[in-house]
């Protein structure tokens, strides 16, 4: 048995070791059909998520900072809120979950320190796995115990072969001296401060007979708690949004006054924006993100809600 | 719990060590953790089917007990018909109640009468198909007076329900696993070792193979009206990859496991698709099951003793009834009645000599006649699985006929879809290599690089994990086999 343990721990150390080499090689040399279970990509412009994180790294003492899935950096822009005086930052990502909200809150909270935030949620989401968001994520921060955290939380092999993967090739990224910057993909272009900006319009009619089943998952629910935990532990004001999708895709959705009721009851101010204001066709860049028209609206409706409920983030933004 | 999920990865290695370690190696106490992790095992599908369980154990070992005990021949009789009557009893209603249901009804139809069947909604247990025939085979045995009758409870208990054969086999016997379970068990390197080769070609087969041809397969055969004829050919043979992967990957997992804890269990697959003809397939594949329908179903029919009719009648009975045991649907039958038919050269010209079990032996290539055999085989095999894997016969003949019909020569992969389908083609291609150059042995890695220095070993070790880690389908998909 003893022969048997110590040639099992050997077997575990050489093959942990063989398992790296090889992922490197693959992640270097394969191509994506190649490679299924790791599907980082360091040519993602998409979202731009390696912009966003790169210069959150930058950023301190926000007066509002939000987050959210995609619908949260291409539907808060900075320029706006910046004409009435607030300093934001947008911390969204490509499909984010709260999951994964409350690992960028364990990387960039004390850091940006906001007055307040702005939680964005789509509830489509709520029970997602959250495994192509923490791919993204993996993919663009800097790892250390909290995406080790999120690595155990997610159980996917898709999530830890992308962990592993960038552990070994950050230190040695040269991405940091700005040489691959793009700021511009296809349709959009990244605005500093987290933004992502369309001028797209939603051109096609919208004929998905599907149903969005708007389901609380256990474990989103956990996490929306723990994120509640924390923001009111550390005196941060919170705001939960529902930001506006296409009309025609939110009527087709199941379970939303559950939904409301419960974010409602956890949040003192929460809006669904859905309900609040009928946006057109000519807002939307597809059936479920605003255009730059779009978000024109959203965001002075977000505002006038700041300017309303916490008026004194404005006077504290103007003595500062 | 699945063999591919992480609760299993704790599950095991939990096990493992309290079998060792805290057991003190008594056989009592060993015996003991292995049946309550059993059934923990089990509960973990659904514990309301544990008593369900417990009763087929304690009947099978409560009228054993009886048969052996009995002085008349008629006594003996009556007890075996209790046993294997309420075995039935319970396996007809569970998976067959409303096929015989729905299918009487759709009989008096044909007549002009609108009957009103009630169909129920009933949940398959798991494994019961398996463990039922585990304890037939025990009361036949004693029956026969082939073995005598357990007189531990606990030891009965464990042969009947040890978690690595529970839910899909192999079909064990009496005779073989019986004395394993009463004897002390020691720990063996070389055991364990081999154990853990096997339960990792074993995820090879399940995890890289099986899933991966499963994605596609289901996509072509969900939308087959879709496709042209030669992706149906695609998708067929997708589906023969996954499910000899599924099952055999299942099976190759389940005897390392067992091997871990001192057991050697059945050989329940000996490469199949190298099969020279259909006769020498299903001495190959799913080995527990065919030799408990000869030793307990054509034997005493008959077997091949009473001329050519008779034996083609016996093939034919347990090839249907093959099928029937599979699942509650006439695609089953039908695919036991087309082996049945394939095998009907075999059974009619019986071959003089016997053929060496080992294709192409001591050589590396098969000749040319060889070769031709074996894609026969390949062929008439992977035609029949497209009736098993079919939803209804009108989908399994109407995916047929479109083979025939729609662009036989259009290349499968200029679909969206299934462009990613080309990476089965790219695992299956060295998967097969490898049981090729391996088919000597019990599973194909058991001696390949036997020869190599250790650190070259491991590292092929060290790969076929990284493989697994790298093309493993994510979200734990169910074995095949559960199902039956």
């Amino acid at each position: 048995m003893k022969k048997f343990a110590v040639n099992l721990t050997a077997f575990g150390l050489l093959g942990g070791c063989i398992y790296v080499v090889l992922l490197l090689v693959f992640g270097f040399t394969a191509p994506h059909m190649l490679r299924p279970n790791l599907p980082y990509d360091d040519d993602r412009v998409a979202g731009f998520s390696n912009l966003r994180f790169r210069e959150a790294d930058s950023i301190k003492n926000v007066d509002v900072l939000f987050l959210g899935s995609s619908h949260t950096y291409r539907g808060y822009d900075p320029r706006i809120f910046k004409r009435y005086g607030l300093k934001t930052f947008n911390l969204g990502s490509s499909a984010q979950t709260l999951r994964q909200t409350q690992y960028l809150l364990d990387i960039y909270l004390e850091q940006m320190n906001p007055k307040v935030v702005i939680l964005d949620i789509y509830p489509k989401f709520l029970n997602l796995d959250g495994v192509e968001s923490s791919i993204d994520l993996l993919s663009n921060t800097h790892l250390g115990k909290p995406a080790l955290d999120m690595v155990f939380d997610v159980q996917d092999i898709r999530v830890l072969n992308t962990f592993l993967y960038n552990a070994f090739v950050d230190p040695f990224d040269n991405e940091h001296s700005g040489e691959k910057i793009t700021w511009s993909y296809k349709e959009d272009t990244y605005i500093k401060g987290g933004y992502t900006q369309t001028n797209k319009t939603y051109a096609s009619k919208f004929t998905d007979q599907k149903v969005d089943e708007y389901i609380f998952d256990e474990e989103q629910y956990e996490a929306l708690l723990d994120i509640k935990d924390e923001l009111d532990k550390r005196k941060i004001r919170t705001i939960c949004i529902q930001s506006p999708i296409l009309p025609a895709r939110y009527a087709r959705a199941n379970n939303k006054a559950c939904i409301d009721s419960t974010l409602r009851s956890h949040f003192s101010l929460y809006y669904n924006y859905n309900e609040v204001n009928r946006l057109s066709e000519e807002c939307f860049s597809d059936d479920q993100h605003l255009n730059q028209k779009g978000v024109g609206i959203f965001n002075n409706f977000v505002a006038s809600v700041l300017q309303e409920q916490i008026p004194d983030l404005y006077a504290e933004a103007k003595d500062d | 719990m699945l063999f591919n999920s992480l609760s299993f990865l704790i599950f095991l290695p939990t096990v493992f060590l309290l079998y060792w370690f805290a057991t003190n190696k008594s056989l009592k106490t060993q015996n003991w953790l292995l049946l309550i992790t059993s059934y923990y095992f089990y509960s973990c599908w659904d514990w309301r089917f544990l008593f369900l369980l417990a009763f087929s154990t304690a009947l099978d070992y409560f009228t054993g007990l009886q048969i052996h005990k009995s002085q008349t021949l008629g006594l003996k009789k009556m007890w075996l018909i209790i046993s294997v009557g309420v075995n039935l009893g319970f396996l007809g209603f569970f998976k067959y109640y409303n096929f015989f249901a729905e299918s009487f009804a759709d009989f008096v139809q044909l007549f002009g009468f609108r009957p009103s069947v009630a169909t129920l909604h009933i949940i398959l247990p798991v494994g019961i198909s398996f463990y039922t025939f585990h304890g037939l085979s025990y009361v036949i045995d004693i029956y026969y007076g082939r073995i005598k009758p357990s007189t531990n409870w606990v030891q009965y208990s464990l042969f009947v329900s040890f978690f690595p054969l529970l839910v899909a086999g192999p079909i064990e016997r009496a005779t073989h696993l019986l004395p394993q379970v009463e004897r002390p068990r020691i720990f063996n390197y070389h055991q364990a070792v081999d154990g853990l080769k096997q339960i990792l070609w074993g995820f090879i087969k399940k995890v890289v193979i099986a899933d991966n041809c499963a994605a596609f397969a289901n996509q072509i055969f969900d939308h087959s009206g879709e496709y042209s004829g030669m992706t149906l050919v695609w998708g067929a043979i997708l589906f023969a990859f996954q499910i000899y992967g599924d099952f055999s990957g299942y099976t190759d997992i389940a005897l390392g496991t067992a091997r871990l804890f001192g057991f050697e269990l059945l050989k329940n697959f000996n490469y199949p698709y190298f099969s020279r003809n259909i006769a020498e397939f299903w001495k190959r594949w799913h080995i527990s099951l065919s030799s408990w329908f000869r030793d307990y179903l054509y034997i005493p029919l008959g077997g091949s003793r009473d001329g050519l009719w008779k034996t083609i009648r016996n093939t034919f009975v347990i090839f249907l009834v093959s099928g029937f045991w599979h699942g509650a649907n006439w695609t089953f039958v039908v695919w036991g009645g087309l082996n049945a038919l394939f095998i009907m050269p075999s059974v009619i010209w019986k071959p003089k000599n016997k053929p060496s079990m080992v294709v192409a032996e001591g050589r590396l290539f098969p000749s040319l006649r060889e070769a031709g055999q074996l894609a026969v085989t390949f062929i008439l095999t992977t035609f029949a699985w497209i009736f098993f894997r079919a939803e209804s016969l009108t989908h399994a003949l109407a995916y047929i006929s479109r083979i025939f019909t729609a662009n036989l020569l259009e290349n499968p992969f200029r679909y969206a879809g299934l462009r990613e389908s080309i990476l089965c083609l790219l695992l299956i291609i060295p998967f097969l290599i490898i049981e090729w150059l391996g088919r000597t042995n019990n599973y194909a890695i058991e001696t390949l690089g036997y020869r190599w220095p250790k650190l070259m070993r491991w590292s092929f070790y060290s790969a076929c994990a990284f493989v697994i880690g790298m093309y493993m389908q994510t979200g734990g998909t169910e074995f095949i086999y559960f199902q039956f």
